[in-house]
């Protein structure tokens, strides 16, 4: 069985499937280094057969990029889809480029094949929360010139999240923190990075935060209209996930 | 007002005294704005200036959304609710006794940043009622959008209501500074507007909405690209309006739009989109709001509805839509028909039921513009068919794969699998067969034998047993 081994990240995975596409083959598995879920049916003494392990040519050549036939387009729903993090992705990702290869056209008109609309389906997901972040994160104030904020979404946004708030918000020194994936995006007015295994404390706030987020709330009661009270609609534009790292308390 | 209760206890009891004082001003000055419908951040896009603060997403970004289920894209006030005209519908006309307040531009400036850097808001919707006169009620505007722009560097979305009857030079000062203006029509007649709002007439709005969308013609040779913080130094003076475009001047490059309330006045809604058309035609307006008529004040000029005509306005929005973005025209939509929506149906449905000999259409044949005019096809819908047939001829089974959402869509579509043609297009029992898959007229449920009249438990339990 080929069963290849990446080291978690997009640039790894491309790197170790690359040889199998342009072979057009597809591998029998691909799974992340220290991946605490074991693939089911590879049995230990097979594992030791042909495992590509990406630390073993770390130096991946960038023509692993250039894939005949895989668009601009095709690249980027990869990446996107990839950053979905779902189960089994990797091997989505590789019946999608196959496929792409195969056809030697834009694959994404093919919208009803099976392998391509998973890709588009789980990179509109990814887009979507991205755009979403976009307006529902909160920074806090956490001292001189810098602000903190948390987040916890359904997908790994932070790096195509970052970029908007480098573009946007480029005079201040920020973090935004991935709670649930222990990870945080930094940005020093310089540049940012994504740093692992961030401590998961709250930072304590500047002492201008609260009158801040009160004139905020103050703001986002007074400016509904009571006439039209429509709490349903609301959650359904921000569902209750998302509540915990608000500012403001919708539902009231 | 009763209403604000709720604020009135987040609000007080603030340590400091200057804070209660910015606390008070942005309660009753955000309550005073939230009649005001418009809060899109969009048509607008500017890449930030180095390391500054701030830039326009042409989508637009909503950041919130209040308890109305509106969204909340932009720190949405007042300057002032001082005003010293006396419109019959709205709630800080001079003749009302409310909470009056005024922001300074300094106090504005400082809470539209302290918000921005928080990500709370995607800018500034900046309004006021009527303080002195229109021209220092503009100048004050200005002085607040200025320094915003000018010392703050402040690159975000700004939305500005130009005042009615300002002088045309702060006007175009105004323009040059924000994204994008306003100006009100509030009611959809001239009649009305005599009667409702006595101290505007149609020409102090029509008047300089031509002239906004004339200097915005000439000072957007390429819509929206360019920065509008260009230089360090900040301009002086007042600027001279028709002067040829000076370098990095931008006029408006969100354009214009407009806001009127429905319901307050008796025209229809065949006046009203028509109304709104010739304003897209001949205004090149980017948007025309409505706003369902909620009585605030009691006046006799004034309907009081038990309800505000929420329904009448959502269709107004979808038949407006179908203006903009579906190419339909207003004469199309109520030709042989009555000069008002359906209340059953959305706008495109009702039209679909007065031209049946349109339909059904050919998914894989169709062109893009005929698509769009399929209920239930939506701009994104009739793209990825008009995409994916291009490779390849469509089933039904591939439309549903596409995402394309047919309840209402399959009465009025063929594609090789689909079951259209077993009842044919009689627009009654069309009518009758939509009207089902609403929710809320017949709900599916799980029959039961006790539904049946006549029966018996006795007997079903025999049947089951077997026991006779």
């Amino acid at each position: 069985m080929n069963i290849l081994r990446y080291d978690g990240s997009f640039y790894g995975l491309i790197c170790v499937m690359a040889p199998y596409l342009k072979r057009r083959q597809l591998p029998d598995g691909i799974e992340r280094e220290n991946s605490r879920q074991p693939l089911l049916f590879a049995l230990e003494e097979e594992k030791s057969a042909p495992v590509t392990d990406l630390s073993a040519d770390l130096a991946c050549d960038p023509q692993a990029f250039r894939l005949p036939g895989v668009s601009q387009e095709s690249w980027q729903n990869v990446w996107h889809a990839f950053l979905s993090e779902a189960p089994g992705i990797e091997l989505a990702m590789a019946r999608y480029l196959l496929l792409a290869i195969e056809k030697r056209a834009g694959i994404d008109s093919f919208m009803a094949d099976e392998r391509v609309r998973l890709i588009q389906r789980l990179a509109r997901k990814v887009t979507f929360e991205r755009h979403r972040f976009m307006g529902l994160l909160r920074f806090r104030s956490i001292g001189d010139n810098l602000y903190y904020a948390a987040i916890s979404s359904d997908n790994f946004i932070l790096p195509i999240l970052a970029p908007f708030f480098v573009e946007r918000l480029a005079d201040q020194k920020w973090i935004i923190h991935d709670r649930k994936r222990e990870v945080a995006a930094m940005y020093d007015m310089r540049a940012w990075t994504i740093i692992e295994r961030a401590a998961a404390d709250l930072p304590a706030d500047s002492p201008e935060e609260g009158a801040t987020q009160q004139l905020w709330q103050c703001f986002f009661d007074s400016i509904a209209v009571r006439e039209r009270l429509n709490l349903a609609l609301q959650q359904k534009f921000i569902p209750k996930k998302y509540w915990q790292d608000l500012i403001e308390k919708p539902g009231q | 007002m009763a209403n604000t209760v709720g604020c009135i206890d987040k609000c007080s009891d603030q340590p400091q005294e200057r804070l209660s004082g910015i606390f008070d001003k942005l309660r009753i000055l955000s309550a005073a704005a939230r009649y005001d419908v418009s809060c899109a951040s969009s048509g607008s896009s500017r890449k930030s200036a180095p390391g500054s603060l701030g830039n326009v997403a042409a989508s637009g970004i909503c950041h919130s959304w209040a308890a109305d289920g509106r969204c909340i894209s932009l720190l949405k006030v007042l300057f002032t609710n001082y005003c010293t005209y006396d419109c019959a519908y709205c709630l800080n006309r001079r003749s009302n006794d409310v909470e009056r307040a005024a922001f300074t531009p300094e106090e504005l400036a400082e809470l539209t940043i302290s918000f921005y850097r928080r990500n709370y808001i995607e800018g500034l919707f900046l309004s006021s009622g009527v303080l002195g006169n229109p021209d220092y009620t503009m100048e004050l505007l200005i002085r607040s959008v200025r320094l915003l722009r000018e010392v703050h560097r402040f690159g975000g979305y700004i939305h500005l209501k130009a005042i009615p009857g300002a002088d045309p030079a702060l006007l175009f000062e105004a323009g040059t500074l924000v994204d994008r203006m306003s100006i009100n029509l509030e009611l959809p007649s001239q009649s009305s507007l005599q009667l409702l709002a006595p101290d505007k007439s149609k020409e102090q709005i029509l008047l300089p909405m031509t002239r906004i969308r004339d200097w915005h013609r000439e000072h957007n040779p390429q819509q929206n690209r360019q920065p509008l913080l260009t230089s360090q130094k900040a301009i002086s003076g007042p600027m001279q309006p028709c002067k040829p475009a000076a370098a990095g001047l931008n006029f408006v490059p969100g354009g214009q739009s407009t806001q009127m309330i429905i319901g307050a006045s008796p025209e229809d809604d065949r006046h009203i989109l028509t109304l709104s058309e010739s304003l897209y035609k001949k205004m090149q307006l980017k948007r025309v709001y409505y706003s369902a008529y909620i009585p605030v004040n009691h006046d006799n000029r004034l309907p009081e509805p038990p309800q505000p005509p929420l329904l009448r306005e959502h269709r107004l929005y979808q038949a407006d839509w179908l203006l903009r973005f579906y190419r339909f025209s207003v004469d199309e939509l109520f030709e042989n028909g009555p000069p008002s929506l359906d209340t059953d149906f959305d706008p495109k449905i009702m039209w679909a039921l007065r031209h049946p000999e349109v339909f059904p259409v050919d998914v894989n044949r169709a062109d893009f513009g005929l698509l769009l005019r399929v209920p239930g096809l939506g701009m994104i819908s009739a793209q990825r068919i008009v995409r994916a047939r291009r490779v390849g001829k469509l089933s039904y089974d591939d439309l549903v794969k596409l995402g394309v959402v047919l309840k209402r869509a399959r009465f009025f579509l063929i594609a090789p699998g689909s079951a259209s043609g077993d009842l044919g297009l009689d627009p009654q029992l069309l009518r009758r067969r939509l009207l089902a898959n609403e929710p809320g007229v017949i709900k599916p449920k799980q029959l039961s034998l006790n539904d049946f009249p006549g029966f018996q438990p006795e007997i079903w339990k025999e049947a089951v047993t077997g026991q006779f």
